[in-house]
């Protein structure tokens, strides 16, 4: 199976996505200025284009925008009607940035693959771009502002948001639910047994937390990586397809997690932020107060909800339904580390 | 003397890399390659080696759970297959030790489960030898560090 950018299919691309945006937004003459695959990303597939055209009263107009598409293989289940919708919901809520988003597409005829389409926003998402001269001084402030960013996600109210049909109560502990679920989707991408992680599943389910005293709406996979920052602030929060109902420390917990540090400096979040003051300021804009023991509980299922994810990637490779190479490096570079650390913080033994 | 296969691969990988033009995401596929190769080039001769290491190691390991659960070495005894010390050529290929060292780490599962709800004399300390094992495992199976 070939990628979507490589040369052979691109020009074909390229002109399919010209001829629906045409369509789309009724401009005859709407050309594309560039049309660039972004790099990263390895669950979806997205495109930045810049779109120019000639609007009715003769202004000429020039828009860059992003299309995020479901491969045919993707690292997880696709959440882009989810993601869709929260992007719809958010769009009002002061505090919780988030895209413009202007067209869902199910149909597969249209760019060979769903997608959806949305406006470009500036910003970085590594945490090593946050070591450039536009940053200097500034890197402090934006990573708490990232932690806050997601206390004020913790604290809507979701009943507010009107994102029924997409993201429901969970009918149960929402720490068992979310252990079953990461649990399954290890059983159901089978890549040979991996004890570690099947006793630390044994210990968190021996040891649940305390159910949470509100649920919130669950990012799924918040991080300083799916945040675009600006000197000026925080200009979107990305990547919303495993968003669900849940308790808000699961959010944190990954938020903290060590696989998101800089090996250079792997005792700070984006080689930046104390941890205390990362909870400390979640804390402030959540209004709640974290709870040491379930804390610790979220950041050990972190772990084995990675290795999920790592799992699934990699078992698209490993059955040949993707060609992406980062799928196929999980294996050797993503599932011992995780496993490590499940191990270290279970008091097992040190990476 | 044919030229060693880390060194081939060594050489490909920063050819490869020194080829790194082009689109930004070309140039992320190449170094991608690159570190392939370079992991090839690294585990290529201790490949079998610490393989069959751990196997014995965890030969052992199983060895003395089942000696403590009989009832376990019944319903999993023939898991395992040949002994090591009694491998063939073709028990050695890579895919064949990996298979071997997978049902292993599956009976292990079974094996820390049952050790986990019991109070037999050395239980404990069987748990523990096993998740020091698993440990270095993990650390073995991680061959790319955190800086790649």
């Amino acid at each position: 199976m070939t990628s979507h950018y490589e040369v052979d299919s691109k020009t074909e691309f390229v002109l399919r996505v010209r001829g629906y945006l045409r369509d789309r937004l009724a401009a005859e003459d709407l050309r594309l200025q560039r049309a660039e695959p972004i790099v990263g990303g390895a669950s979806r597939e997205m495109w930045s284009v810049t779109a120019c055209w000639t609007e009715a009263r003769g202004r000429p107009t020039e828009r860059k925008l992003i299309l995020r598409l479901d491969p045919p293989s993707s690292l997880l289940e696709s959440g882009r009607h989810t993601e869709f919708a929260l992007y719809r919901a958010l769009s009002s809520v002061a505090g919780v940035p988030v895209p413009a988003v202007l067209f869902n597409e199910d149909d597969p005829s249209i760019l060979g693959m769903p997608f959806f389409v949305m406006q470009h926003v500036n910003g970085v998402t590594q945490p090593s771009e946050l070591f450039t001269d536009e940053f200097a001084g500034r890197r402090q402030h934006l990573v708490r502002e990232v932690f806050r960013t997601l206390g004020r996600i913790a604290a809507l109210d979701w009943n507010d948001l009107s994102l029924a049909d997409h993201i429901r109560e969970p009918g149960g502990h929402p720490a068992s639910i979310e252990l079953d679920r990461w649990e399954r989707v290890l059983d159901d991408h089978d890549l040979g047994p991996f004890p570690i992680t099947r006793s630390t599943i044994r210990q968190l389910r021996r040891e649940l937390p305390p159910h949470p005293p509100r649920l919130s709406v669950i990012h799924g996979d918040y991080r300083v990586g799916n945040v675009l920052i600006t000197p000026e602030g925080i200009s979107a929060v990305l990547d919303w397809e495993l968003a669900h109902l849940g308790d808000p420390l699961e959010d944190l917990a990954w938020a903290i997690a060590p696989n998101w540090r800089l090996s250079q400096s792997p005792e700070l979040i984006a080689g930046t932020l104390e941890e205390a003051a990362a909870i400390e300021a979640w804390q402030a804009a959540s209004e709640l107060r974290v709870d040491g023991a379930a804390l610790r509980w979220w950041q050990l299922f972190s772990h084995v909800k990675a290795m999920g994810i790592w799992t699934a990637g990699a078992a698209e490779f490993v059955r040949g339904c993707s060609d992406n190479l980062v799928y196929g490096l999980f294996g050797w570079r993503n599932f011992g580390r995780e496993e490590s650390w499940m191990m270290q913080r279970r008091g097992l033994g040190a990476l | 003397m044919k030229p060693p296969p880390e060194r081939v691969l060594t050489v490909a990988a920063e050819r490869l890399e020194r080829l790194g033009l082009g689109s930004p995401a070309m140039a992320a596929d190449l170094t991608r390659i690159a570190d392939v190769l370079r992991v090839l080039a690294r585990e290529w001769d201790a490949a079998a080696a610490s393989r069959l290491e751990a196997i014995t190691e965890l030969e052992d390991l199983i060895d003395r759970g089942h000696q403590m659960l009989p009832a376990l070495a019944d319903g999993h005894g023939n898991e395992t297959g040949t002994r090591s010390a009694d491998l063939r050529a073709t028990d050695l290929r890579i895919a064949a030790l990996d298979r071997r060292l997978d049902n292993l780490r599956a009976t292990v599962i079974v094996l820390e489960a049952a050790l986990e709800g019991c109070d037999f004399p050395g239980a404990a300390r069987l748990l523990d030898e096993l998740r020091g094992w698993e440990l270095g495992d993990a650390r073995r199976r991680t061959v790319m560090d955190r800086s790649w």
